[in-house]
């Protein structure tokens, strides 16, 4: 009997294990990891309202049927919408929406590791080598791509092969070709911070011009009454960087950081990865090596021959200077000092300030990518893996 | 007490058993006793339905609407039809062939309710009769999914109730007016309309006319003849009038200088998603002219108010009402003449010249 009571706990065990969750974890062998933009952004009118709206899905290795319709394919990245201002540093994991401001977004797809430090948490892993992409227009709604009717699956406005290496990093996008025209392009960077010895007590910035062809000199003679002025970045300009630091709730700049020359940004597709230029994480000598309290960065862009102290504030030539101001700046309604203003969340933006350890805030430099699209600016950040919190 | 216990082992292994099972979510089924009613016995029984009611009788369509289906109708009732001047007696007039063409371009395969419709100008679906409609949603974001402002044609589906009404063989929506569809081209029923004469020796004059026939698409304003007199052309002054001594805008505003486009009276309104209608959001007229087209749907007292604005861009780049003609300009009968879908293009009938032909002589 006491065998049988033996044999009977065993199997009970036994049923017990067998009745736990299975979960198969996904990999993917020698993976590249990627990160997707829209960068379209026209808006519809009812002058172009028979164009294809920016609303895509992105097919990777697609199965076209005989019409040249798809059907299914490898990895689907659906409902991508214009992108956001702010790329975040960390994906929204809990956040469930299904219209995307870039891929993966909030999707739940294998993520890319900590690489080096960084943490590509946004970036999603995809097989490396040569793929067949492309992105093809797709109707507002909920419903998912392949559940569409055919006749609803839209056009292809891109369609190519890329070939992407084993544990590369790379982020692309879907810029408009000729600013006159509404040909896209697909704009694949190999991201390059993963491989470079940046330090973690600067704060490292590139800058890109992503217009499209043409923009300036067909943009300058557009004039829309409600833009505010020096909204449009010429195509070679100067780079001008301002620290501020919130004092007393007004941000007030950090001396030594004014108007200081950092580098250039030009008009280009190419799809190299821009030199990155620094300013230091602790620039405040007024506050603590812990925390560096809320701090602004301004961005000043100017033709070359100027430079901010000597641009003048009221009728600036078009062309001249165009600004862009970030992290704590204070008000937010544009002016023609600070015509584009990006705020993402106040202690997250290129300095992030958070519980880590047992400092509560301790602030981490981060890598940061300001893109100039089409009278659009863009920021992507890019943060470093920090400790977490202990209480 | 041995005998006990291994009972109770053994019934508590069961009892894990039936435990570790997969476990369905299961939802207790609707109430699916009863159908509603087929779309023909629901335009049969509806004393708002009876025009439509007798023109499916006479089409010998209403047999078909009791068909399995699925179908989605846009349905106009009676006071659609009486808008347009039509009754239950002149329907029994009018000739069944090109009534029931009419009717079937009211009638699409499928079953959808508002919120299938992409937030979207235009999405195109066949109709029984193998012409297209297109279907616009409005990105109005303060809407539910069913609620929002929808458009076939130009023309508003009726809110709340009289949309989306479920039937065991479709869906139906009731219509604000009929669609107002032909099978010839835009030069066809302009010379059809006699009040739009002058505006056809217009377009015969500056050598439109048979782009108005040779043209894939396109969109017309077409003035009526007072609009014309009103500026003291007639047929004999048109005659006489030497093109080239006019800026071709001063007519080819009409066509919106030929651009490829299929614009209903709806579609500003449409676009707009907070309840303003931008001037960048309508129609460039080259070089620096803007037409708006406005539009407002009452679902309060189910009126409708649709204007053409005209703006010009002063040299500062400010938008000013047009200077050059009128700032405003309505469209003839309401909409009644207007968002005619013909085989190359849609016909507006306005009431007013857009712009003062004095004003541009060379």
């Amino acid at each position: 009997m006491k065998y049988k009571l033996s044999f009977c706990t065993a199997f009970l065990m036994l049923l017990l294990l067998a009745g736990c969750r299975k979960t198969d974890f996904a990999a993917v062998e020698s993976p590249a990891y990627i990160r997707v933009f829209n960068s379209l952004d026209f808006n519809t009118t009812v002058d172009n309202k028979d164009a294809p709206q920016p609303f895509l899905v992105m097919l990777i290795d697609p199965v076209l049927d005989k019409d040249g319709i798809p059907e299914s394919a490898a990895i689907t990245g659906d409902f991508l919408d214009k992108r956001d201002a702010w790329a975040r540093p960390y994906p929204d994991a809990v956040n469930t929406t299904l219209w995307q401001k870039e891929y993966p977004g909030t999707l739940k797809v294998l993520a890319a590791p900590i690489l080096n430090g960084y943490d590509l948490s946004s970036w999603a892993q995809v097989p490396s080598g040569k793929h067949r992409i492309i992105f093809q227009t797709r109707p507002y709604n909920q419903t998912p791509f392949f559940s569409l009717e055919k006749k609803l699956r839209g056009v292809s406005i891109i369609d190519t092969t890329i070939e992407m290496g084993v544990r590369e990093v790379y982020t692309m996008q879907v810029l408009q070709k000729n600013y006159q025209s509404p040909k896209t392009i697909l704009y694949v960077r190999n991201e390059n911070f993963v491989k470079q010895p940046l330090s973690d007590s600067m704060v490292y910035v590139n800058f890109y011009n992503l217009s499209s062809e043409g923009f300036f000199d067909v943009a300058k003679t557009e004039k829309d009454p409600n833009d505010v002025p020096n909204k449009l970045m010429g195509d070679r300009m100067g780079v001008y960087f301002s620290l501020t630091s919130s004092k007393s709730n007004s941000p007030k700049p950090v001396a030594g950081f004014t108007n200081v020359p950092m580098g250039a940004i030009i008009r280009s597709h190419k799809p190299e990865a821009a030199p990155y230029y620094s300013f230091p994480l602790f620039a405040d000598t007024s506050a603590s090596k812990i925390f560096t309290g809320n701090m602004g960065q301004y961005f000043a862009f100017c033709a070359p021959g100027y430079t901010p102290d000597i641009i003048p504030p009221f009728e600036t030539p078009v062309g001249v200077f165009t600004g862009v101001a970030l992290g704590d700046y204070g008000d937010d309604a544009g002016s023609q000092f600070w015509p584009y203003k990006i705020k993402g969340d106040l202690r997250t933006g290129m300095v992030v300030s958070i519980h880590s350890g047992k400092d509560n805030p301790k602030s981490f430099s981060t890598i940061n990518t300001v893109e100039y699209i089409n009278k659009k600016f863009y920021l992507t950040t890019i943060q470093r893996k920090f400790e977490p919190p202990t209480y | 007490m041995k005998k006990i216990s291994s009972i109770s082992i053994c019934a508590l292994l069961m009892l894990m058993m039936a435990a570790g099972c997969k476990k369905e979510d299961l939802t207790a089924p609707a109430d699916r006793t009863t159908l509603p009613r087929n779309m023909g016995e629901f335009i049969e029984n509806n004393y708002d339905l009876s025009i439509l009611k007798a023109a499916l009788i006479k089409t010998g369509m209403m047999n078909d609407l009791k068909q399995p289906g699925a179908f989605t109708m846009f349905a106009p009732d009676n006071k659609a039809f009486n808008q347009i001047g039509i009754t239950e007696e002149s329907i029994a007039a009018m000739n069944t062939d090109s009534l029931k063409f009419i009717l079937q371009y009211h009638l699409i395969a499928d079953r959808y309710y508002v919120s299938n419709f992409p937030v979207q100008l235009d999405n195109v679906y066949k109709t029984q009769n193998g012409k297209e409609l297109y279907v616009s949603i409005s990105k109005q974001q303060s809407q539910g999914a069913n609620n929002k402002d929808t458009y076939v044609n130009g023309v508003p589906v009726m809110p709340e109730a009289k949309r989306n009404i479920p039937l065991s063989n479709g869906v139906l929506h009731i219509l604000f007016r009929p669609l107002n569809i032909s099978t010839g081209t835009v030069q066809d029923y302009i010379a059809s309309r006699s009040e739009l004469s002058l505006f056809a020796a217009i377009m015969k004059k500056f050598n439109h006319w048979d782009d108005l026939k040779s043209k894939p698409l396109l969109t017309v304003y077409a003035p009526v003849n007072d609009a014309f007199l009103a500026y003291g052309l007639t047929a004999d002054s048109i005659a006489k009038i030497n093109p080239a001594t006019f800026n071709p805008l001063v007519f080819d505003v009409y066509l919106l200088q030929m651009k490829s486009a299929r614009v209903f009276a709806s579609d500003a309104a449409t676009l707009t998603e907070n309840g303003t209608q931008p001037i960048s959001n309508g129609i460039m007229i080259q070089p620096d002219y803007a037409m708006n087209p406005g539009y407002t749907f009452s679902t309060y007292n189910f009126t409708e108010i649709a204007t053409l604005w005209i703006y010009k861009k002063a040299i500062n780049g400010i938008w000013d009402v047009n200077p050059h003609g009128n700032a405003t300009v309505y469209y003839a009968g309401g909409l009644n003449y207007s968002n005619k879908l013909n085989s190359n293009g849609v016909v507006h009938t306005i009431d007013q010249l857009i712009f003062d032909p004095a004003r541009f002589r060379k």
